[in-house]
């Protein structure tokens, strides 16, 4: 019987370790992201944290530390039940999503989406980057490296590397670099030589995919990365991964997101141009808009918001922008995105 | 009072003690944790791990482990979907489906280990890999939805306030407690987890008793993984990765030995409740993602070690 107090006292001393006291009337908020160990979430993180700061309220930034939709649907519903005044989501699985979202409406509780979006939810508002003009983006960019680097070339053979099949985010970046290459590549071919390769979100994953495709195709010319997580890692292994140094000089590597060590790889001339969104911005105005709602109400927040007609309905979008990273202007870059991406402890 | 010490004397005494002080202290600690809502919410939550923890139980007793159960379970949701959504099969026909594959990955973790004399960990080891394989191989890597509602209604309706596979959690639990305990097979799973020497001398089939134990672990994750894809409304290839941890865990908590020839179905939905009002008590309490899954794993060593003090004492 001694030993079962133990393991009494031992869990109700590892649960009290982290006890954070409700504080009576202040406005909380759960910004729940993918998952919890891709840095790109820091900026988020941040960029809550910085608005939480300034108009006085608690946020919190929760989700499982591995992509999964069910234990994401799983947190968000405990969050439900505890009681938070406005939820933001970047979901896994925009179905997987939408019965815990239908439990928040229900119970009064605002939702909204940021970095990925969940259209058929019931989410009053997505934040984020317009995926297919990012994708756009990189499309232009290839296309101007495919002219200046690949002249004498008739047929251009391009990878694609994605994150989740599924991901509404990743496919509408894709469709936007096709779209591009389709209208700015003249006088070649432009093949692509599998459909996107999916790492998952998972940088191991997505190294060992550009080895064994970079071995496969040898006469590849390029590659789009529809996410930023093969260039999370550092340059050596990039660099291996991608077939050596010698071969890098004349790869066409598009990326997305501007990460610090993915900037350091333009600098470094492996990656020949990153379209980076901002997720610092997404995380401060997810809690702008949350605020707003709990404070003014839904209807009286959605007014102030940009809004457009999808399929004959209203729905309201706020699209955080995109910046354009090369060679040329990568080092002013810099400084700001060490920032915005720390990890805060 | 003889009765009372017997009662006393119950191994699952224990683990019951720990879980409602458990579930005092959040009651006290959050306002939230005794709300209805939040029970059936973690009720809810359990049953899933719950449902496979039963097979699993099943399996650890005859000193086997099956590690292939969340890729079974991914597989099961993945085929029960395309063939409700592309082949027109209706919601009974795609789960009956989806039920037989889980007793085939069963049915070959058996044969591996029966008639290839692998060590169970080794085979569903492998099994883990080729039915995720598979899982990515039929859905092509995307998930796969709408379904009808009469299937949604499984993972997402409610009968009362009781939400429905909280319902096949609370039938397969009786089930199997009663299958285990008064059954001559459920006897004989015991035996062969006891002492598989002695049980063949005896006249019992093992291979049989083992084959048995696989496929009902393969049928039980497959159920799992039909009621998951209802309750999300959609089935996805990496759907159940890594959880045969949690399944495994639910089952060492609750006391079945790793040994074999020791565990109870009690004792194991006690180590899966536990685990679940850990887990959404620790989000109540504003505790971090990071230091639950610290939480969890000191729960899990805690009480395996309290186990292995109480038999070497005994």
């Amino acid at each position: 019987m001694r030993f079962r107090g133990l393991v009494v006292l031992a869990v109700a001393g590892v649960m009290l370790f982290s006890f954070s006291v409700a504080m009576a009337g202040q406005l909380t908020f759960l910004l729940s992201p993918k998952s919890l160990n891709n840095p790109y979430w820091f900026a988020v993180e941040n960029g809550m944290n910085a608005a939480a700061k300034k108009l006085g309220v608690k946020a919190i930034f929760d989700a499982p530390i591995q992509a999964d939709a069910l234990q994401q649907a799983q947190k968000i519903e405990a969050y439900i039940v505890k009681g938070v005044n406005g939820i933001g989501i970047s979901p896994n699985d925009p179905q997987a999503i939408k019965l815990v979202v239908q439990k928040a409406l229900k119970k009064g509780i605002p939702v909204i989406t940021f970095d990925s979006d969940a259209p058929a939810s019931g989410r009053y508002v997505y934040i984020g980057t317009n995926n297919y003009n990012g994708g756009y983006e990189c499309g232009k960019l290839m296309a101007k490296f495919i002219a200046k680097y690949k002249k004498n070339k008739s047929t251009i053979k391009l990878a694609i590397l994605t994150g989740g099949l599924a991901a509404l985010n990743l496919n509408q970046r894709i469709k936007g670099f096709k779209d591009a290459l389709a209208k700015y590549v003249k006088g070649k071919k432009v093949v692509f030589v599998a459909d996107p390769f999916p790492c998952n979100d998972d940088t191991a994953k997505s190294v060992q995919i550009m080895k064994d495709v970079s071995k496969r195709y040898s006469d590849l010319d390029g590659w789009f990365m529809s996410g930023g997580w093969p260039l999370f890692a550092p340059k050596n292994t990039v660099v291996s991964a991608l077939g050596g140094m010698k071969r890098v000089k004349n790869l066409l590597v598009v990326g997305f997101d501007t990460l610090p060590p993915e900037l350091k790889l333009v600098e470094a001339g492996v990656v020949k141009g990153l379209v980076g969104q901002r997720p610092y911005d997404m995380g401060y105005l997810s809690i702008v808009v949350l605020y707003d709602m709990a404070k003014v109400g839904v209807k009286n927040t959605l007014k102030l918001l940009p809004k457009v007609v999808v399929n004959g309905k209203t729905d309201y979008i706020i699209d955080s922008g995109v910046d354009v990273v090369t060679q040329e202007n990568v080092k002013g870059f810099m400084a700001k995105a060490e920032k915005i991406y720390a990890k805060n402890r | 009072m003889d009765s009372l010490r017997r009662l006393l004397k119950v191994k699952e005494i224990g683990l019951f003690v720990i879980l409602v002080s458990l579930m005092l202290f959040l009651g006290v600690m959050t306002k939230q944790f005794l709300t209805i809502d939040n029970i059936f919410t973690v009720i809810l939550n359990v049953s899933f791990i719950s449902i496979m923890a039963c097979g699993m139980t099943m399996v650890i007793i005859t000193a086997g482990i099956d590690l292939s159960v969340g890729s079974t379970l991914g597989l099961a949701g993945v085929v029960l979907a395309l063939l409700m959504r592309y082949h027109g099969f209706s919601p009974l026909a795609a789960v009956v489906v989806g039920l037989v594959v889980g007793l085939g990955i069963g049915a070959a973790n058996g044969v591996m280990v029966t008639k290839l004399r692998l060590a169970p960990f080794i085979a569903t080891l492998g099994m883990l890999s080729v039915g995720r394989g598979l899982a990515y191989v039929i859905s092509g890597g995307w998930p796969i939805s709408p379904f009808p509602h009469s299937f949604m209604v499984q993972g997402q309706g409610m009968i009362g306030f009781v939400p429905v596979p909280v319902i096949y959690m609370v039938a397969i639990n009786i089930v199997s407690h009663v299958f285990l305990r008064y059954t001559v097979t459920g006897r004989r799973i015991y035996a062969v987890g006891g002492n598989i020497r002695a049980a063949k001398l005896v006249g019992i089939k093992t291979d049989r008793i083992l084959m048995l134990v696989y496929m009902i672990n393969g049928f039980l994750a497959a159920v799992s993984g039909f009621l998951i894809t209802a309750w999300l409304g959609v089935a996805q290839p990496n759907a159940g990765q890594g959880y045969e941890l949690d399944v495994i865990a639910a089952s060492a908590i609750g006391g079945t030995s790793l040994m074999g020839g020791e565990g109870s179905i009690a004792g194991t939905f006690m180590g899966a409740a536990i685990m679940g009002v850990l887990r959404n008590g620790m989000i109540l309490l504003g505790i971090s993602s990071f230091w639950q899954e610290v939480a969890i794993g000191t729960v899990i060593i805690a009480a395996i070690s309290i186990d292995q003090l109480r038999s070497r004492a005994s």
